[in-house]
């Protein structure tokens, strides 16, 4: 037996689609980052002031987040909603169920951040006049940020790689072309090796980019 | 509104496809223990050689999305003739993605342990590999429960219903598309999951309070 012979070829007659599949799955990641960012600070800070019954409310959200797969919220929103009369389109479904999903983990790492301030700089703010979203927005939330920052970027890198999922909504990403791919050129190995280098490509840009932002932010 | 009656006689196939689901966690997590073990004493131990290898194996299996991982056994493996089931597959991949997350988790429990508590050992007389089980590696496992007891492997299990193994929520998913009801049926997978994922994620706390009561700190989970 002589060894295994790469045939490339018809991975790459397929460029444009690859092109686009890898567009829709940077939107669905940086569209389900920004929202879980946004979910997750706000919860934190509802936890962080709000009453016991926020609190209660935001332990039973992270809880019911952490605890299951995000295929099920993806599939909770996409099959589940249309029950109820809410017909939500492959994509949002699972922008989403992403969105929540890594939205319980964002909300426990920024309470981490938030613990960190001292609390002296809140009262500081106060007695020179900040209200509470001033302290808030130029104070508080900012160093939070800078220490949650290494662990959001772990979340990042979660996110990037859990978009395969939607492939089960059939958004038109990566993975969901991986399969079509197999049984249309039958390149198995080859078809691993390409999406798997582009995948390794996004998730390591996005952290050294990350990385760059933690080593240009001046406060500490 | 469907009625209860309907839902309750879906429910012994939602049963067998969970039962289907825990075998796989518990497959994933029996044989990833062993492996990850194994493969992260090497790591931690090894020659400069060997951990180049791993650190690239790691790398190169961590940067890929689990369903990735899956796909190359489903699909790459048959290719060359090497042909399991369904359920054979799935075991297969997610063993393997739990090695590679149970190995990074022991590679930094055993470096977490001062090197001097080895040497000591070994200048009390005791030997390379006494040193390492008796001394090195019951600390070591002290900083990992917390990262060891996670619920992370019981949730990937269902990346294989992406490949048509008849798991919980591709049961789920099928009696959906038959009766409609995927409110109700989604429901009861995520309480479903989320009882036998919930105790885990408690014990794992339990067990992160117990090691910072000692002064000690957990090690950062390496998988979500």
């Amino acid at each position: 037996m002589d060894g295994y012979h790469f045939y490339f070829a018809p991975i790459w007659a397929t460029l444009p689609d690859i092109y686009a599949a890898t567009g829709v799955a940077a939107l669905v990641a940086v569209t389900s980052m920004a929202l879980a960012l946004v979910i997750g600070t706000a919860a934190a800070l509802a936890a962080e002031y709000g009453g016991r019954r926020v609190k209660v409310l935001v332990a039973v959200y992270v809880e019911a987040m952490r605890n299951s797969p995000s295929l099920v919220k993806m599939y909770f929103i996409f099959l589940g909603l249309p029950s109820l009369g809410l017909f939500p389109s492959p994509f949002w479904s699972g922008v989403i169920a992403l969105a929540l999903h890594n939205g319980g983990y964002v909300t426990e790492i920024v309470r981490g951040g938030l613990a960190a301030v001292n609390r002296t700089e809140v009262q500081a703010a106060a007695s020179l006049g900040f209200g509470w979203l001033d302290t808030q927005r130029s104070i508080v939330l900012p160093q939070a940020l800078r220490y949650a920052l290494p662990s959001l970027t772990n979340v990042g890198v979660e996110i990037i790689k859990d978009t395969s999922f939607t492939s089960a909504l059939a958004v038109k990403e990566l993975f969901y072309l991986m399969t079509a791919l197999v049984s249309s050129t039958l390149r198995s190995f080859e078809i691993l090796i390409v999406f798997a280098g582009i995948y390794f490509v996004m998730t390591t840009l996005f952290a050294v980019a990350m990385k760059l932002v933690e080593l240009r932010t001046p406060w500490k | 509104m469907p009625s209860i009656g309907s839902l309750i006689s879906l429910l012994p196939l939602l049963v067998k496809g969970f039962g289907v689901t825990l075998l796989l966690a518990g497959l994933s997590i029996g044989f990833g223990t062993i492996f990850g073990l194994l493969l992260g004493s090497l790591y931690a131990w090894g020659s400069r050689l060997v951990r180049a290898l791993l650190f690239v194996l790691v790398t190169i299996v961590r940067g890929m999305p689990v369903v990735v991982q899956v796909f190359a056994v489903f699909f790459v493996l048959p290719a060359y003739g090497i042909k399991f089931s369904a359920v054979t597959s799935a075991a297969i991949s997610l063993t393997l993605f739990a090695s590679f997350t149970i190995m990074e988790i022991v590679r930094g429990g055993i470096e977490a342990v001062p090197r001097e508590q080895f040497q000591a050992a070994l200048s009390l007389g005791f030997s390379n590999v006494g040193a390492m089980t008796t001394v090195v590696l019951p600390q070591a496992m002290r900083s990992m429960m917390p990262s060891l007891v996670n619920q992370a492997m019981v949730k990937a299990t269902s990346v294989v219903s992406l490949f048509g193994v008849t798991e919980f929520l591709y049961v789920a998913k099928e009696q959906i598309e038959r009766t409609l009801m995927g409110f109700e049926i989604m429901a009861i997978v995520w309480v479903a999951y989320t009882l036998v994922c919930y105790p885990l994620t408690v014990l794992g706390r339990w067990f992160e309070a117990r090691l910072k009561a000692r002064g000690q700190t957990a090690l950062a989970s390496a998988g979500l």
